[in-house]
């Protein structure tokens, strides 16, 4: 056990835990944050995807140790002052869930994508959003939702 | 499915009487007594308060496959609701208010079509009602229409929710209102967006792993592999562990569906729950599964098959025809056992307390899960709640509801809330794997393309978890009126004159269950790539062979367990047409290319699918079209229907190119998603989905557009390399997705 400070959705939060566990459990059972959804645990299917300072990074294989003091972004946080994230809305009117709980983790891929490129090629969001599992198969409409919301943002800057 | 567990529920219009619910709110700050609002609740489905929120409950849960949406649309049709005043609510498990709450069959808008337009209907019959008392016309003069009463003629109106208290106070007579005829529909047939879509994208807590109860603990179980027993075991290390509450020992029932046999440690958060899981040292009595290897499940199938089975059907004198037919097949086709991988995966919290068991989770099928509990933890069922969550898919796994058991088991123990949490490995180790199976044919077609016999023998793994399915169910045509109907013989051919059905079902000890159009997709590879094989021996177009096929020789009064849904050839030759012409049939490929063609009835609907792929030198594979046609008849929400037609098609690829779980020495060789392989988005093409126009009932979409497929796509690759492929999945033969 020990003390870790970390920067959450512009929150700084003091947490008790031992070292080793990984991101993904401090989120959901130490913080509360259940956004953030645990799919395989190897950091394979994406599905725990976060923002460690702006990069999507695997929350179920990261040890809460390695990314204390760092700003940590989840879905929770993506949304700002209510107002959604292009992604969320695209999301929406595109349909795009099925059982829906693959999508924050999919959503926090293609938004990191989107933060340091944006406007990516196909092949650019194919590549990235390919490093999330979905199950369902939704994966036509998460491609047409982060090309719709790449182009929102694109209309507003 | 379980035809006998079907129950038709019908909504009594008895109970359409006012409806009255008195609730008392809490007083507002500095405010003295309360305040008394009325709300207008018919039935249990329905509910509008003042401020004109429609409250709709939806009586079944959703795993993705947009209940949670489509069944309120029901309601809100016929009441005429205004759907963005709409808030849907899970309902709880309550048959006595909603009926038949089980999930699966894809039957849930079929058997809800009917009660819960009722529902509706009896909720604006009331509203009307309550405006033409008020303004003293006869109620056949006013119109009800987004939210709104209004009496044309005068060009009074009034709101939903000013009508309320009102409407809460009159009683309906017992005659049905009458439902609206599918012309008038105006939300019905509209694309509408599911209604979970803001939580989900926001991260609420709305999935069965995300409930948080007070005191609540974590648990992780080492699970005693199948067919063994629990020896003996250590906890000193996991006990040792800062968090560990309690290790608790389970000891099992009969079945596994029921309750498996483990060590449980209780701790208070999940990480140090798995953490101490591992740290166990648990001894079993034997090797798992008997020892058996994959090698060894495909040698005892193709063994049985050697055997007499289970004679399902026999017609006409196929050993004759046979000898006589001028083109004739011999082939053997194998399917492995896949696993369900639904990506939330198996968990669920329970309180036991004071004689009562709350129970909230993922639970597709709720009132067995409740029978599960109960039987799990000596309670009788009446002391059991289901609180139904939002499902993470599912895909046939949660028909089993032996993480519900498990998680009211260890709550027992400890006297706390405790969620049981599944890992990735635990799912594919301990999953009901979609049979493997066995098939030999030999059939025969004339020179003019005629199937003229048809010789079928199948072992299979099917029964294991339905001792009562063969899985034999569900080929080209649906199970034939005359022949133990109580066994899923969905196979083939009342079409072909001269037909020999045995199946057979070795018993092994591996843990079977229920994949996505359980059976259906299975024989539905099978059959496809049969009918293709008897095209190619004949030398005639596989599209006019099944248009042969399907011709007028059978006008089935066919029987379904499925209410209303006829088996009609002419709806399935319609899916083809549509598919075939859609896909350009006809046109010339180049070098390499290849179309494939399968078709499929299940569980009252059809789905066709036209694949085109190139494969190169290297058996990379290439999609050059994905089409799809379905006939669901009357499409309740379009945007939900290509969806499912979407994902049902992706899904479907995915487990024909990489779907196989090999057992070694009785154990799961692929225990996450490393080695156990999904399809990724950069390997999924454009799919075109075409939805047939009907004025038929509507029929089920979650399972139905799987089946066709596999065989779609083998057919496919059949004609660009001219290999047959008989077994699956396509990677164990070296092909692979080319990008």
């Amino acid at each position: 056990m020990a003390q870790y400070q970390l920067s959450i959705n512009d929150q700084l939060r003091i947490i008790g835990v031992s070292g080793d566990t990984p991101l993904l459990w401090v989120l959901r059972d130490t913080l509360g944050l259940r956004g953030t959804k645990f799919g395989c645990g190897i950091g394979v299917c994406g599905a725990c995807t976060v923002h460690v300072n702006g990069a999507a990074t695997r929350s179920c294989i990261t040890p809460v140790a390695s990314v204390a003091n760092q700003r940590i972004t989840t879905i929770e946080g993506l949304a700002v002052a209510g107002d959604l994230h292009p992604l969320q809305a695209a999301w929406i009117d595109e349909d795009v869930p099925q059982c829906g709980y693959c999508q924050s983790g999919q959503i926090m891929s293609a938004a990191a994508l989107l933060a340091t490129k944006p406007s990516p090629t196909e092949e650019e969001i194919l590549h990235v959003i390919s490093n999330n599992l979905c199950r369902c198969g939704t994966y036509l409409r998460i491609r047409r939702a982060v090309s719709r919301a790449a182009r929102m943002m694109g209309e507003h800057r | 499915m379980k035809a006998s567990s079907r129950r038709a529920f019908l909504f009594s219009s008895a109970s359409s009487v006012g409806g009255l619910v008195i609730s008392f709110a809490i007083p507002a700050l500095g405010r003295s007594g309360a305040a008394q609002i009325v709300r207008f609740a018919p039935n249990p489905f329905l509910q509008i308060d003042p401020d004109g929120t429609v409250h709709i409950w939806a009586p079944r849960d959703d795993v993705g496959q947009g209940t949670r949406t489509s069944l309120p649309m029901l309601v809100a049709e016929e009441l005429e609701a205004d759907w963005s005043k709409v808030r849907v609510h899970q309902a709880d498990l309550n048959g006595a208010a909603y009926g038949e709450q089980d999930v699966g069959g894809s039957d849930s808008v079929l058997y809800s079509w009917i009660p819960l337009r009722q529902a509706g209907a009896a909720g604006r019959e009331l509203l009307v009602r309550a405006a033409a008392k008020a303004w003293q016309v006869p109620s056949t003069e006013c119109v009800a229409r987004a939210s709104v009463v209004s009496h044309p003629s005068t060009g009074r109106y009034a709101s939903y929710g000013s009508l309320a208290f009102e409407a809460a106070r009159i009683s309906l007579p017992n005659d049905l209102i009458p439902l609206k005829p599918a012309t008038s529909n105006r939300l019905l047939g509209k694309q509408v967006r599911g209604v979970d879509n803001l939580d989900i994208v926001t991260g609420r807590p709305i999935f069965g792993i995300d409930v948080s109860r007070p005191n609540m603990r974590y648990a992780a179980i080492a699970r005693c592999p199948s067919g063994c027993k629990l020896v003996s075991y250590d906890d000193g290390q996991a006990r040792a562990l800062h968090g560990v509450h309690n290790v608790i020992r389970i000891d099992g029932l009969e079945r596994s569906t029921w309750l498996r046999s483990g060590v449980a440690v209780v701790a208070d958060c999940t990480w140090i729950a798995i953490k101490g899981r591992n740290a166990l040292r648990v001894v079993w009595d034997k090797a798992p599964e008997g020892g058996l290897s994959s090698e060894d499940i495909a040698a005892r199938l193709r063994q049985s098959a050697l055997q007499p089975g289970t004679c399902l059907r026999h017609a006409g004198d196929v050993d004759a025809a046979l000898k006589q037919a001028p083109h004739l097949i011999d082939v053997e086709y194998e399917l492995p056992l896949v696993a369900h991988v639904p990506m939330e995966p198996m968990n669920c919290t329970a309180h036991v307390v004071d004689g009562r068991c709350d129970v909230w989770g993922p639970i597709q099928m709720p009132d067995s899960a409740r029978t599960n509990v109960a039987r799990a933890i000596g309670l009788p069922k009446e002391a059991i709640a289901i609180h139904l969550t939002r499902i993470g898919g599912s895909f046939g796994r949660r028909l089993a509801s032996d993480y519900a058991a498990e998680a009211a088991y260890i709550s027992k123990a400890i006297g706390d809330p405790v969620q049981v949490i599944w890992t990735r490995e635990d799912d594919l180790e301990h999953d009901f794997y979609r049979p493997a199976a066995y098939h030999h044919i030999r059939a025969g077609v004339s020179v003019e393309g005629e199937v003229v016999a048809w010789r079928h023998r199948i072992s299979s793994l099917a029964d294991s978890m339905y001792p009562t399915s063969t899985g034999a169910a569900g080929l080209i045509a649906p199970r034939s009126a005359d022949l133990r109907a109580d066994l899923n013989d969905d196979l083939v051919p009342c079409l072909v004159a001269n037909y020999h059905l045995e199946v057979s079902n070795p018993k092994l000890p591996v843990e079977t269950g229920s994949l996505r159009a359980p059976g259906n997709h299975a024989n539905a590879f099978v059959v496809n790539c049969v009918l293709d094989e008897l095209a190619h021996a004949g030398g005639l177009d596989p599209v006019k062979l099944r248009m042969r096929l399907l011709g007028t020789k059978y006008d089935f009064p066919y029987k379904a367990p499925y209410r209303s849904s006829i088996y009609n050839p002419d709806r399935l030759k319609g899916v083809i047409m549509r598919a075939a012409e859609a896909s350009g049939w006809n046109e010339p490929l180049p070098p390499r290319c290849g179309r494939g063609i399968a078709a499929h009835y299940t569980n009252g609907s059809y789905a066709a699918h036209v694949i085109e792929v190139e494969v190169d030198a290297n058996l990379g594979i290439r999609f050059r079209r994905v089409v799809v046609a379905i006939d669901c008849g009357i499409i309740v929400n379009p945007s939900g229907v290509e969806a499912q037609a979407e994902g049902g098609t992706i899904d479907a690829l995915s487990a024909a190119i990489f779907g196989e779980v090999t057992l070694e020495n009785g154990r799961a060789k692929q225990l996450n998603f490393d080695t156990y392989r999904w399809i990724r988005n950069k390997e999924v093409s454009g799919i075109q989905v075409l939805m047939i126009e009907s004025r038929e009932d509507p029929t089920g979409i979650g399972e139905i557009p799987y089946p066709p497929v596999a065989p779609a796509l083998t057919n496919a690759i059949f004609q660009a390399t001219g290999k047959r492929i008989r077994r699956l999945p396509l990677f164990r033969l070296g092909y692979k997705l080319a990008r």
